[in-house]
């Protein structure tokens, strides 16, 4: 099982590349989990068909700990990948860092991954490691590898960074390691050189460049993947060219 | 005696060692749940609020820590009426926020117990979430009758109660209107047990035509609160109050001074003069007779002290004046525990110092620390340690002092003569147990 956690700046593109990763793996034949760490829920939208799914922390709350079942916050999606999202309290309230702590420990306290046996897992993190809690998918095993998706913009290379650094501080505690830089293009001048060069100054490569393109919005107003939407488009198959290097 | 012997080099320092407006160094990390705590202290002081109730919300270990320091107060002699009421935060509550909890709480609290005043004290664990409880609860003023004071503990900002103790003070404020001031009459601020009125403070400044308005946080209504800026002075005994006086002088231009309790007889005397001479009163005659009764039972006294040690413990007001009282005594001053020197005790430290008495200071953060000080200095007497098994188990006489608190001035003093000759209640039977484990009973 590969258990993989996606970060990078809010709004740079994370929930889209990951839902389209995990659509491509799914119709190669994986057996994907895709967890939405980010208290907006939003990660597996497209996945689901825009059906908003209910949150493991909401279910939590709503029902008896004890009475919680994996088939309550676990759904299968396209191509039947198991969608979950951990949620979150209200903007301004509560702590979401520990909401985070707390949906890990009810799908490890569930035997979410005996159960499944996903062959990939994705958590798809809020923007930055705000706090403690954002940091849990990268560790105690949950991921192993981390992928960052920026553009060539000023404060998504920012963002970047600051993952970055925060995952080479825990390098020594057997924390998940930092796999690559994903771009997701802005159209930015010379962005790919930027990113590049970012990505090198970080001490990684850049294992994708996902072009500006319009369908990836034509696709989301549908609430379809790119893989769904428009399977035979290049843009599908820059998708499918990126799960393939991350599982190989 | 080595203090690389007792693990403490370079943090039990020597009183010389301190400097002036500055935390000791810690010897250990806080232990909790203990005196450092200020959620536990703020329990222990809004008893003393009449008409109020304190809701207390934090996780169930605070809370039960909380209750179960007022338990034990209930014990003593210095027990306080019951007005707290627990809400305890489960993970959901961490998770989503508190506001609908606390909402509902507050809004039971009013229906059922009516109070004039609902103290809502939170817990380092809310105040690191940073949720912004303040205009929560403004929010839910507005659908009670009680007037809601907020007290933040602070706790994970610092290693002391201090915080909490102070924030209690300042939310007072927030009681009190602008009145007429009354001349000749002040109010006690940092008074914290009853018979503020019985005092010999009370007394010597009754005899002037002066009053005691209120004694505060003593026993006082919101109702003496919101009069109590009606007065010509405000006293603060201690630096808690004196957060209120400056506050009060701010809000309402009451005028204060700082007089920490005293205790040896020449600092009392300037402490009658001080307050005198801001109320424009004179009380010398009355003051040197009582100075020669407290100077007589101190020559009497030193019969039963003199040539014994001691570790003293911090006591309400000036410690290191008590310590020069002690030395006085003719008694040897092993170790003094302290947590921070203010710029009173830096002039009782040079008082001692002057007279080549130089003490080791400790903050006694930790109780086995304490233990194991206690058993490498050996003093005789313990004065202020309420830890009597540990006393008993090395042999150490306690001295407990708390009936003097209730007291001011000289007759304070004299009640800490008369206590220092009385082993507490039930001191006797730690002893006995203690015989018995050394005789191999166990």
């Amino acid at each position: 099982m590969k258990k993989i956690a996606i970060y990078g700046k809010g709004g740079i593109g994370k929930s889209t590349t990951t839902a389209n990763v995990s659509a491509a793996l799914a119709n190669l034949g994986y057996k994907v989990m895709q967890i939405g760490c980010d208290p907006k829920a939003d990660s597996t939208s497209m996945l689901m068909g825009g059906r908003p799914l209910p949150t493991i922390l909401e279910t939590l709350r709503n029902k008896n700990n004890s009475e919680v079942a994996l088939n309550d916050v676990v759904f299968r999606g396209f191509g039947g990948v198991l969608c979950a999202e951990c949620g979150g309290p209200t903007p301004g309230m509560g702590c979401a860092g520990r909401g985070i702590i707390a949906s890990f420990e009810k799908l490890a306290s569930l035997n979410a991954y005996e159960i499944y046996r996903p062959d990939v897992v994705f958590y798809d993190v809020l923007g930055d490691v705000v706090c403690g809690g954002f940091a849990m998918p990268l560790r105690k095993g949950y991921a192993d590898e981390i992928y960052i998706v920026t553009s060539g913009e000023k404060m998504s290379l920012f963002a970047a960074r600051n993952i970055a650094r925060a995952v080479d501080q825990f390098k020594g505690w057997g924390y998940a390691q930092l796999k690559g830089i994903i771009l997701n293009a802005r159209g930015v001048a010379e962005e790919s050189e930027l990113v590049k060069r970012a990505a090198s100054e970080i001490g990684t490569d850049v294992v994708a460049e996902i072009p500006r393109d319009p369908r990836i919005q034509v696709c989301e107003e549908k609430n379809m993947t790119v893989i769904e939407g428009e399977p035979d488009s290049s843009l599908a198959e820059t998708y499918r060219r990126l799960a393939q290097k991350i599982v190989d | 005696m080595k203090l690389d012997d007792i693990s403490l080099e370079g943090k039990c320092l020597r009183l010389s060692e301190v400097v002036e407006d500055v935390a000791l160094p810690k010897t250990a990390d806080a232990q909790y749940p203990g005196s450092h705590c200020a959620f536990r202290t703020v329990a222990g002081i809004l008893p003393l609020i009449k008409n109020s109730y304190g809701l207390l919300l934090g996780p169930a270990i605070c809370l039960y820590n909380a209750k179960l320091t007022v338990n034990i107060r209930s014990l003593t002699s210095d027990p306080r009426p019951n007005n707290l009421l627990f809400l305890t935060y489960s993970q959901d509550d961490i998770i989503f926020g508190f506001h609908k909890k606390v909402r509902e709480a507050i809004l039971e609290v009013d229906r059922k117990y009516h109070p004039e005043v609902l103290f809502l004290v939170t817990t380092c664990l809310q105040e690191i979430i940073g949720e912004d409880f303040d205009a929560s609860v403004e929010e839910i003023q507005r659908m009670v009758k009680a007037r809601l004071l907020v007290i933040h503990t602070d706790n994970f900002t610092c290693e002391d109660a201090a915080p909490g103790i102070e924030n209690v003070f300042l939310s007072l404020s927030e009681l009190m209107e602008p009145q007429e001031t009354v001349e000749g009459s002040i109010n006690l601020l940092g008074f914290w047990t009853s018979k503020a009125k019985t005092t010999e403070l009370a007394r010597l400044l009754g005899s002037e035509g002066i009053k005691i308005k209120n004694a505060i946080p003593s026993y006082c209504s919101p109702e003496d609160l919101s009069r109590a800026p009606g007065v010509s002075l405000n006293i603060a005994l201690d630096h808690f109050a004196l957060k209120l006086a400056k506050k009060m002088k701010e809000m309402f231009g009451t005028e204060y001074i700082y007089c920490e309790r005293p205790y040896h007889p020449d600092s009392i005397e300037l402490w009658y003069q001080k307050i005198a001479d801001a109320s424009g009163i004179d009380l010398d005659l009355k003051v040197a007779d009582l100075k020669r009764e407290t100077e007589e039972l101190i020559s009497q006294a030193k019969g039963s002290f003199s040539g014994k040690s001691c570790a003293l413990f911090g006591q309400p007001g000036r410690t290191l004046d008590m310590a020069f009282l002690l030395s006085e005594l003719g008694i040897e001053l092993k170790a003094i525990m302290l947590h921070r020197l203010l710029s009173d005790d830096y002039r009782d430290a040079q008082k001692l110092l002057a007279e080549g008495i130089d003490p080791l200071v400790f903050r006694g953060d930790n109780a086995l620390q304490t233990e194991k000080l206690l058993s490498t200095l050996r003093p005789d007497i313990c004065i202020g340690c309420r830890d009597y098994g540990v006393l008993a188990r090395q042999g150490i006489e306690p001295c407990m002092l708390i009936p003097s608190h209730f007291k001011l001035g000289f007759e304070a003093t004299n009640e800490i003569l008369n206590l220092m000759r009385q082993e507490p209640a039930g001191f006797w039977a730690l002893r006995y147990k203690e015989q018995l484990l050394n005789n191999g009973a166990v």
